[in-house]
């Protein structure tokens, strides 16, 4: 079937005009192939944050399940100036790692007691796309805590990337 | 409007040229060179490549071919600046499937597969991890050297526009079976292949050879 359509295409092409007119006609008809090519399109349409994901858990009174802190406060270890969540109502927190350091420490505090959190991590630069650029990927090594606020901690997912997926469990 | 501009340009010029008598006088070997990747580099792509290409006829309609080339790739992102380069090889089969006892000539409809190979290497520089919470950070990803290969099929026409001198094109299906790049960065191209983003890649080329 496909020889035949292949034949009748040819001697069509051959009565237009000549047997030189074939090869214009089979050259051009080459070309239009570029003319129905896809063209890109250049925006960024994928989140560029990376976040380490900090989900809140009890085990009180019995089965273990997510909780919630009434009175939130987080900041970087050194920028307490600039807070993260101010006295916040949340069940999981969102932090951002430093991406100059392989090590970044946080404090969180509610009420009376606080917490200082500290992130011991590989970094990885990524390609998101060509569109998008770059972002620092990371990789948990440890995660320690010192204070008085949380009562344990478990790394759930040590990559830290886009996906926003949670990465630690704190227990209270 | 590039793509657009190029057709009716190349439309004009074919348009013009002499009709011919067409008689079977093939010789055994062909060389050829892919001209696309000029036009290309002439409207500001952001690869420059250099493709050529042989094939021996090693039966009544079959030819072995082997297509080589390199290629230089540049990209400036959002906050990166990315270089690579590298080259290719392919062999494989065409099969013409034109016969010549209906149409006595030159002019070859070809189809074919090929196995392919790509060695390359890339960088990125300037690399700015922008402001957040934290300060912003230059780094960069330093040269990294890696292969990828691929499978390839290939349908296209040749045609004789004087004795022994043809033009032609040929559309590319290209499945990626390997690429050992790092997970952190996809390359842009990969030679011969085209977009490294991609599993699956189509392809055009548009070339002249000599039949000798």
């Amino acid at each position: 079937m496909l020889r035949m359509n292949i034949r009748l295409f040819f001697q069509h092409a051959r009565l237009l005009n000549g047997k030189g007119l074939l090869t214009a006609f089979l050259i051009a008809s080459g070309i239009c192939f570029l003319g129905v090519s896809c063209t890109g399109d250049n925006a960024c349409k994928q989140s560029r944050d990376v976040y380490l994901v900090v989900s809140f858990r009890t085990t009180f009174p019995k089965t273990e399940h997510d909780t919630t802190l009434p009175d939130l406060t987080v900041y970087g270890l050194t920028r307490s100036d600039s807070l993260l969540y101010d006295s916040a109502r949340v069940s999981k927190v969102s932090l951002p790692l430093n991406p100059s350091s392989d090590t970044t420490g946080f404090v969180f505090s509610c009420r009376n007691a606080a917490d200082t959190f500290m992130v011991v991590c590989t970094r990885q630069p990524h390609l998101l796309s060509y569109e998008c650029g770059f972002v620092m990927y990371y990789r948990l090594i440890q995660v320690f805590l010192r204070g008085n606020l949380a009562d344990s901690l478990r790394i759930i997912q040590s990559d830290v990337t886009t996906d926003h997926g949670t990465n630690i469990h704190l227990y209270f | 409007m590039v793509r657009i501009s190029i057709c009716i340009f190349s439309f004009l010029i074919l348009s013009c040229l002499p009709a011919k008598t067409q008689k079977d006088t093939l010789r055994r070997a062909w060389v050829g060179l892919d001209i696309l990747p000029f036009a290309k580099s002439i409207y500001g792509s952001k690869e420059n490549a250099v493709e050529l290409f042989g094939s021996y006829r090693i039966g009544k309609n079959r030819y072995a071919v082997a297509e080589g080339g390199i290629s230089s790739a540049k990209y400036d992102g959002s906050n990166f600046r990315y270089a690579s380069a590298g080259w290719f090889a392919r062999g494989g089969v065409d099969f013409n499937v034109l016969g010549r006892d209906k149409f006595p000539g030159n002019d070859q409809i070809l189809i074919g597969l090929r196995y392919a190979y790509s060695s390359m290497h890339y960088r990125a520089e300037e690399v700015q991890i922008p402001a957040g919470y934290w300060p912003a950070m230059a780094t960069e990803i330093s040269q990294v050297s890696f292969g990828s290969h691929w499978l390839e099929a290939r349908a296209g026409i040749r045609a004789e526009v004087f004795p022994h001198f043809f033009i032609g094109w040929s559309v590319a299906g290209r499945v990626l079976l390997y690429s050992g790049h790092p997970e952190s960065m996809e390359p842009y191209v990969i030679p011969g292949f085209g977009n490294g983003t991609r599993k699956a890649n189509a392809g055009f080329g548009y070339f002249v050879c000599l039949n000798f």
